[in-house]
């Protein structure tokens, strides 16, 4: 009775387990076939019908290379600001991947988006992204702490203990310090309209400063209705239409 | 052999030392900054507006005070239709109950641009002792009083005076000089606005200089009027200056003036005693003794009037953008020495006087082999004194189309000189360019998928391929990929904040263990403590296996060598060296131990047997006395 009621009970478990998976599966299915449309309307040319097919893929879940994709379908159709921002989003999740990279760059010098010399502390904090630097930082953490706690006879000399302590410890202030760089220009955003102004107030009725290009990087402030603060790679600072600009973190 | 083991277990003991020193000196730096900046006195913020209510042509003082602070900023909010003016700042210092505490005050005017509720929303003030925030404010705008002349009851205490240069030019009057009483439409007139106030009155300004009239706009006064001091009609005045700058938006003839509100405190005169020669009709004591009397008024200036002349059709070049006054044109080009392909950074600098919000880009006399893209610009103001006076800087960049060509074509500028009545055009010098053919073809990115690459070729066999048009991107990813990754911070998610709690938590055990070994290390009493409890505990154990088999020699040999260990440790000598003359010169005659020490030689020598009982009775008495030695 005891081996039956065990029997039924295994049985039960496998038919949940397989129709989950089957499921899961059948979703993924979908995800692969949806993806496949957009691309093959990105190939006839049909860009509007690519973006509409990634962004609604966007809306279930995002990956780099759905990102690249959607940043390509942008580029092609015009809408450089857009194209920009998804780049510059699939970097963000694939820091070392040549294609994102590769385009983000060339759209940019197409569009006359160059961008200024950085700096040796710009160039120091961009070697890795955020969530790489923070992992450097906690993975260091971990070993000092290991190594700070391990008995003192743990066949290691009283010197190189302390040297890989200190060794450690530089790691994970040069970690902190690139994220923390990296973490200053994270809510950064890209302007996403083709005819954006600068305002001197965040009003309908103030004056404008200046224009400023589809595509570039901003660095935002604080908002007040529809408009935000913005500071732009130059360090003009003025106010923008809030639908203007698009953040690279907020998806 | 002791000795090395003694400087070994010393050296472990000295670096366990440093190391739980380390530790609590981190631990110790981590609550500096995780929790002595809130333990620190909060600071009190209070921000007042007087009056409550205002019409449309007065404004209101803002004070926000803080208590606890010698400076602070305040972060003052953007509200539609209101503008603060900072007027000042003042400091308070009390002494209560022997404790020195100060107060810090700024005042901002609040103007508003139409009637109507508003509120001031709670202001952030920012100190070096941290941020505190105001309450939020709700106050009326009324309309503005239409009175010129308005002489109120004195019981109001306050009433409203229009006072006309030429009329009552004794207390206060305004004047105002433009540069030029004809001008063309859209052009930048200088115009220099003056108040003057006699000397002996105080007053506040309560409004910036407003414009009355149709067909000029007057602009924007955002400096601090210069204060001066002259003599006219030989009477001393107290004078601020504004230069600003008027223009014109309509055609035709124009009536204009400029007011002010302000409230002037105007000493009131003593009554003269009737003898006419009291000492107290003396100056000195009017002056000791008056008291002042507030009166608000609108200081206005005499009606000008000006001419708003249109901008002649005739020698209107194509790409005349409005820009009237006076203008020079700077540019510069850099890199000059490039390869095919890169951009040059085109500065375009217009500079002079004039109307600079009309101001465009200028542009390139031929466009042909190059391709431009949209300048970003900004306005650079020289100073306040001289409104309209600046220079616009326009960045641009450009990419050679053409490789053989050698120069940037001129750069024009087209404007209106109201001087010379005629338009103008700014011409600059072709600038020399040396353009290298580019070796490597740089603009196709080489993807790194080949296989991915192979399939969308495959693919594009299928599908009819649109020329793209950006050329030269990689293709597109077939695969999506893991579809569920975040763009968010590590530190945000759920799963590294429970590790990074649990190691935190495992640190924090490691660390305290740690420290009780050092403390263990350093303390010989616990050590020898703690060792003569663990020897006692396995001699017991022998003691009790003897007493199982009723083995008295054997018995009392584990209590002698138990004894023996014992005593060597808290007499710090070999527990082999121990001798019955050693018990008996140092220990009481009476003492247990002796006994037992004294029955095991006769035992080992004579063969002496003890009962069961008399066993257990030792046994008690024994552990007894051995652990009264620690």
């Amino acid at each position: 009775m005891r081996a039956l009621y065990q029997f039924l009970m295994g049985l039960c478990c496998c038919l949940l387990f397989l129709f989950c998976s089957q499921n899961v599966w059948a979703d993924e299915q979908l995800q692969q076939t949806r993806f496949q449309d957009a691309v093959s309307a990105y190939n006839k040319g049909e860009y509007k019908q690519a973006i509409e097919g990634f962004e609604a893929l966007a809306t279930q879940g995002i990956s780099s290379a759905l990102l690249y994709n959607l940043g390509n379908s942008y580029a092609q159709a015009g809408q450089v600001g857009r194209a920009i921002l998804n780049y510059e989003r699939a970097l963000r999740l694939a820091p070392g991947d040549s294609d994102i990279r590769g385009n983000l760059e060339l759209v940019r010098k197409e569009k006359g988006l160059f961008q200024e010399e950085p700096s040796f502390g710009q160039r120091f904090v961009t070697l890795l992204v955020l969530n790489q630097w923070i992992a450097v930082a906690a993975i260091s953490f971990v070993v000092f702490a290991g190594v700070l706690l391990l008995p003192f006879s743990y066949g290691l000399k009283s010197s190189s203990r302390y040297g890989i302590i200190v060794m450690l410890f530089l790691v994970i202030a040069i970690a902190c310090s690139g994220a923390m760089g990296q973490y200053k220009h994270w809510h950064d955003g890209v302007v996403v309209a083709a005819d954006a102004r600068l305002r001197v107030s965040p009003f309908e009725s103030a004056a404008f400063i200046g224009t400023i290009q589809e595509g570039r990087l901003l660095h935002p402030g604080k908002k007040h209705n529809t408009y935000v603060l913005v500071v732009d790679e130059a360090g003009r600072s003025g106010w923008l239409a809030a639908d203007a600009f698009e953040s690279i973190a907020n998806f | 052999m002791k000795s090395r083991n003694r400087n070994k277990n010393r050296k472990k003991v000295q670096e366990n030392r440093i190391l739980a020193k380390v530790l609590s000196l981190g631990y110790l730096v981590l609550f500096v900054f995780a929790v002595v900046p809130a333990l620190q006195a909060a600071i009190e913020v209070s921000a007042t507006l007087s009056p409550g209510s205002f019409p449309l042509d007065r404004a209101a003082a803002l004070n926000i005070t803080a208590t606890g602070v010698r400076s602070f900023q305040p972060e003052i909010p953007e509200v539609d239709g209101l503008s603060f003016h900072r007027r000042g700042q003042s400091t308070q210092m009390e002494f209560i109950n022997g404790a020195l505490s100060s107060s810090v005050t700024l005042t901002y005017l609040v103007q508003a641009d139409r009637v109507g509720s508003f509120t001031i929303p709670a202001i952030q003030v920012s100190t070096k002792n941290g941020t505190a925030m105001t309450r939020a404010i709700p106050f009326e705008v009324t309309a503005p009083q239409t009175a010129t002349i308005t002489q109120q009851s004195a019981s109001a205490g306050a009433s409203t005076t229009r006072l006309r240069s030429g009329e009552a030019a004794k207390l206060a009057f305004l004047r105002v000089t433009p540069a030029k009483e004809r001008s063309y439409l859209g052009e930048v007139v200088p115009v220099q606005i003056q108040v003057f106030f006699r000397d002996g009155i105080k007053a506040n300004l309560n409004s910036l200089p407003q414009l009355h009239g149709e067909g000029y706009l007057l602009q924007q006064l955002g400096r601090e009027p210069e204060q001066t001091r002259e003599h006219v009609n030989n009477t001393s005045y107290a004078v601020l200056t504004w230069e600003s700058a008027l223009s014109g938006i309509k055609e035709g003839v124009h009536e204009i003036s400029i007011e002010i509100d302000a409230t002037l405190l105007l000493p009131e005169q003593r009554r003269r005693s009737s003898s006419g020669h009291s000492m107290f009709n003396d100056p000195f004591f009017n002056s000791l003794f008056s008291s002042y009397q507030e009166k608000n008024v609108k200081v206005a200036s005499l009606t000008r009037t000006l001419t708003v002349l249109p901008l002649p059709d005739k020698g209107k070049p194509k790409d005349f953008s409005g820009a009237i006054g006076d203008f020079r044109l700077s540019v510069s080009a850099n890199p000059v020495e490039l390869s095919h392909g890169d951009p040059i950074t085109l500065n375009m600098t217009v500079s002079g006087q004039g109307n600079f919000d009309r101001v465009q880009a200028p542009k390139l006399s031929t466009e042909k082999g190059w391709k431009t893209y949209t300048p970003s610009s900004e306005f650079l103001e020289y100073d306040g004194s001289n409104p309209g006076r600046g220079k616009k800087v326009f960045e641009q960049a450009l990419v050679a189309k053409d490789v053989t060509l050698k120069e940037i074509p001129a750069i024009e500028f087209s404007y209106f000189d109201p001087t010379a009545a005629t338009y103008k055009t700014l011409s600059t010098n072709p600038i020399p360019l040396t353009i290298k053919r580019a070796v490597v073809e740089t603009a196709m990115p080489e993807p790194v998928k080949k296989e991915l690459r192979d399939k969308v070729n495959e693919s594009a066999k299928s599908d009819t391929v649109v020329e793209p048009p950006v050329s030269g991107l990689a293709p597109l990813q077939l695969v999506p990929g893991y579809m569920d990754q975040k763009l968010t911070p590590l530190f945000t998610r759920q799963w590294f904040q429970l590790v990074a709690v649990l190691l935190f938590l495992l640190l924090t055990t490691a660390v305290i263990m740690k420290i009780r070994a050092a403390h263990y290390a350093n303390n010989p009493r616990l050590q020898r403590d703690q060792e003569m409890k663990h020897l006692l505990g396995l001699g017991m154990k022998e003691i009790d296996q003897s007493l199982t088999v009723n083995d008295t020699r054997g018995f009392l040999e584990i209590c002698r060598k138990i004894i023996q260990e014992q005593l060597a440790l808290v007499w710090e000598v070999s527990s082999g060296a121990i001798t019955l003359a050693d018990l008996q010169k140092r220990l009481p005659e009476d003492s247990v131990l002796l006994a037992v020490f004294r029955a095991a030689d006769e035992s080992a020598y004579g063969g002496q047997k003890l009962s069961q009982q008399e066993m257990k009775e030792f046994v008690d008495r024994l552990r007894s006395e051995l652990e009264g030695l620690r």
